[in-house]
């Protein structure tokens, strides 16, 4: 549910004719697919090579084996990577470093929590977690840590009492 | 066609008895509730809603026909609950609810909101009813068919599916077919299933299983829809209210719209059936069906109820419809029901592989029995509820967003208790933003990993029983006839948006993204 028509409207034109003065932005206006491409050339490539690594075993004698999709899916996949390359749609808007700072931030957030949610348990992680992305979506400090702690404690009471759903307690041995 | 569904051995009737417990009626008006919910909210989709709900649901220790009761009633329920902010608020709660906006939001600008929401209701009960029929009579003489299927045959079965979700799903075919492509290399993913040889799991233990669709699918739609939100509220876009003050139709409106209420269900319930193609693609088409066979004075897309009938009944017919290649084929229709067949799988029922209505009578029976009973449900809830549903949306972003990465996580977490899967969810995630960024479709990658394992077993069994001979597939007329299918679906969407000069591909891209 993207909101740019008038864009998207005229991409088809300008792209098949290779007009110099493109409507949408710059010469490098077909960069984003070419990259998307290349990256998914150089994954077919690497996914039909890594099928040398695969260590047989007894089972598999014949022609068809377990490399034998893995080998023409990542041919196909470097067949339409390169399609792509040649023939790319137009970029998509990628927004300002004020979207991309705090995508990465909520991005690594959500990686940290993955990392420390054992070590510290889940209503201290989980309310952190919420204060944090809380605020990167431009919510009140002062009404985020009462809402978060009383959303985590009330996740973490009916998981475990009701849904017998063991959370990670943490090194407080609490939750 | 088999008429003697009340004398197979467990039937509808013993479905609704069983259907009917305390038990069930509360986890169906539960799933009924949260699935409304989920669909009033912009961005949160069905599949989301069922894939976090999912391993959540594994904790509470129900028989196998309860926890699918609950989640098969989510699912229809997103269903209603995605039109009422199409209508109040020109935004679509769900992916299929956007051809709703046209004509929904323009009758509440004119105060006619509460008779949108009527109409709405009224046709997605009696599309949803409708549907259960169709099921009922084409899902078992179906599936009869299928168990005489071979290995090739239900290969191209499934390269049938890949084809229509690839051409359908999205604004690119290639971008469609590298997406399934990739689904199905994901599906590669830890030990073969015939030689126990292990594949690509970087030395990780965890990865010899395989990757866990439901922590793909919520990494790919949850959290990268939280992700493309943010960016949303970064730039600043908002919405505006418009009120329902009394949720009701007059006779006269109702008949005037029941024709475009069955023409919608027939519509929707046989583009459900086909394999790949949503809910989402069923509401755009009979709406422009129903704008070429009534718009004689040019009145849709400016508050014409029939505009608003035609797509909901046909977004619930089809959900309905999509169930059929479901339990037959074992092969989904959308997004959700790639998710619900995962789920099904995960049961140790494999729709497809035999046949569901008499290996497991009593899930599936039971399970339509319940359709019936949440459609009804769905009615009552929602001319008294709809005002305290909107309300919903008054709770804000800042803290609806972590409160779904919150339960997202949660429920990875509760799978297997591995941090490993948090992460794994948050690189799909991360992955999943850039693709709908770049207009890659999403459901293909989750339907190629659900049915990838099954593609390369019959690919294997297929050749080896034929000494590795690859015309093994174009064997017998059945074959022939899904291969020709395959090029037609992949093809011919082309062919007609190139004559059409792009608009027909358009369309479908915008409702499909997120089919």
């Amino acid at each position: 549910m993207t909101d740019m028509p008038q864009g998207s409207e005229q991409a088809p034109q300008s792209a098949d004719q290779s007009d110099p003065s493109p409507v949408v932005s710059g010469p490098n206006r077909f960069a984003s697919d070419r990259a998307l491409g290349i990256l998914c050339l150089a994954l077919g490539i690497w996914y039909v090579l890594e099928t040398r690594n695969f260590v047989l075993t007894a089972f598999t004698t014949g022609p068809i084996g377990p490399k034998t999709l893995p080998i023409l899916l990542g041919i196909a996949f470097v067949g339409l990577a390169l399609i792509l390359i040649f023939k790319p749609d137009e970029s998509p808007d990628w927004g300002t470093f004020a979207v991309w700072s705090r995508l990465a931030a909520v991005v690594t957030t959500s990686f940290l929590y993955g990392q420390v949610l054992q070590l510290m348990g889940f209503i201290v992680a989980s309310t952190v977690l919420s204060i944090v992305i809380g605020l990167f979506f431009r919510g009140p400090i002062r009404k985020l840590v009462p809402l978060s702690l009383g959303f985590t404690i009330a996740v973490a009471f009916v998981f475990n009492n009701w849904l017998e759903l063991r959370l990670p307690p943490g090194w407080w041995g609490g939750f | 066609m088999d008429f003697n569904l009340l004398l197979m051995d467990f039937n509808l009737w013993d479905g609704f008895v069983q259907a009917l417990t305390l038990e069930n009626l509360i986890l169906a008006v539960i799933g009924c509730l949260l699935g409304t919910l989920i669909g009033v909210l912009p961005g949160i989709g069905p599949i989301t809603g069922v894939a976090i709900l999912f391993p959540i649901t594994l904790n509470l220790g129900l028989e196998d026909a309860s926890t699918l009761i609950l989640l098969a009633s989510v699912y229809y329920g997103t269903q209603y609950g995605g039109s009422t902010t199409s209508i109040l608020l020109n935004v679509p709660g769900e992916a299929s609810s956007v051809v709703t906006t046209i004509d929904g939001y323009q009758m509440a600008k004119q105060g006619r909101a509460g008779q949108a929401l009527a109409i709405s209701a009224i046709g997605s009960f009696i599309a949803g009813i409708g549907a259960v029929i169709g099921l009922m009579l084409f899902g078992p003489p179906l599936s009869d068919m299928a168990t005489n299927f071979q290995s090739p045959e239900k290969f191209m079965v499934v390269m049938l599916a890949f084809a229509t979700v690839s051409s359908l799903a999205g604004k690119s075919l290639i971008k469609g077919l590298l997406a399934v492509t990739l689904g199905v290399m994901l599906a590669t993913v830890g030990n073969d299933l015939q030689t126990g040889v292990v594949r690509y799991t970087f030395g990780e233990l965890k990865l010899q299983e395989g990757l866990d669709f439901v922590i793909i699918a919520i990494g790919l739609f949850a959290v990268s829809e939280v992700l493309t939100l943010l960016e949303d509220t970064v730039r600043g876009e908002n919405v505006v209210f418009e009120k329902a003050e009394r949720i009701w139709v007059s006779f006269k409106e109702f008949m005037f719209s029941l024709g475009a209420i069955i023409r919608g269900s027939i519509v929707g319930f046989f583009i459900g059936v086909l394999p790949g193609t949503g809910a989402s693609v069923a509401g755009f088409m009979s709406y422009g069906l129903e704008r070429r066979f009534s718009d004689r004075d040019g009145t849709f897309g400016k508050g014409d109820i029939r505009g608003v009938a035609a797509p909901e009944s046909a977004n619930n017919a089809a959900a309905g419809g999509s169930l059929v290649p479901l339990f037959t084929l074992g092969i989904p229709g959308s997004g959700t029901t790639a998710v619900l067949l995962g789920i099904l799988i995960s049961m140790g029922i494999r729709p497809g592989s035999g046949n569901v209505f008499e290996d497991s009578p009593e899930l599936i029976w039971t399970l339509i029995a319940s359709m019936f009973i949440g459609n009804a449900i769905l009615l009552l809830l929602n001319f008294p509820l709809v005002k305290v549903f909107v309300q919903i949306l008054r709770i804000p972003t800042w803290f609806l967003m972590p409160v779904i990465l919150v339960i997202s996580y949660i429920g990875v977490y509760s799978v297997n208790n591995s941090s490993l899967d948090i992460t794994i969810m948050t690189i799909f995630g991360v992955l999943g933003y850039f693709m709908r960024k770049m207009d890659v479709p999403l459901a293909p990658i989750l339907l190629g990993l659900i049915l990838g394992d099954d593609m390369e077993q019959n690919f294997r069994r297929s050749l080896l029983a034929d000494d590795g001979n690859y015309l093994t597939f174009l064997n017998g007329p059945l074959n022939i006839g899904l291969a020709i299918a395959v090029v037609v679906v992949l093809f011919l969407p082309q062919i007609l948006n190139k004559i059409r000069g792009g608009k027909i591909k358009d369309e479908f891209a915008d409702a499909s993204a997120e089919v």
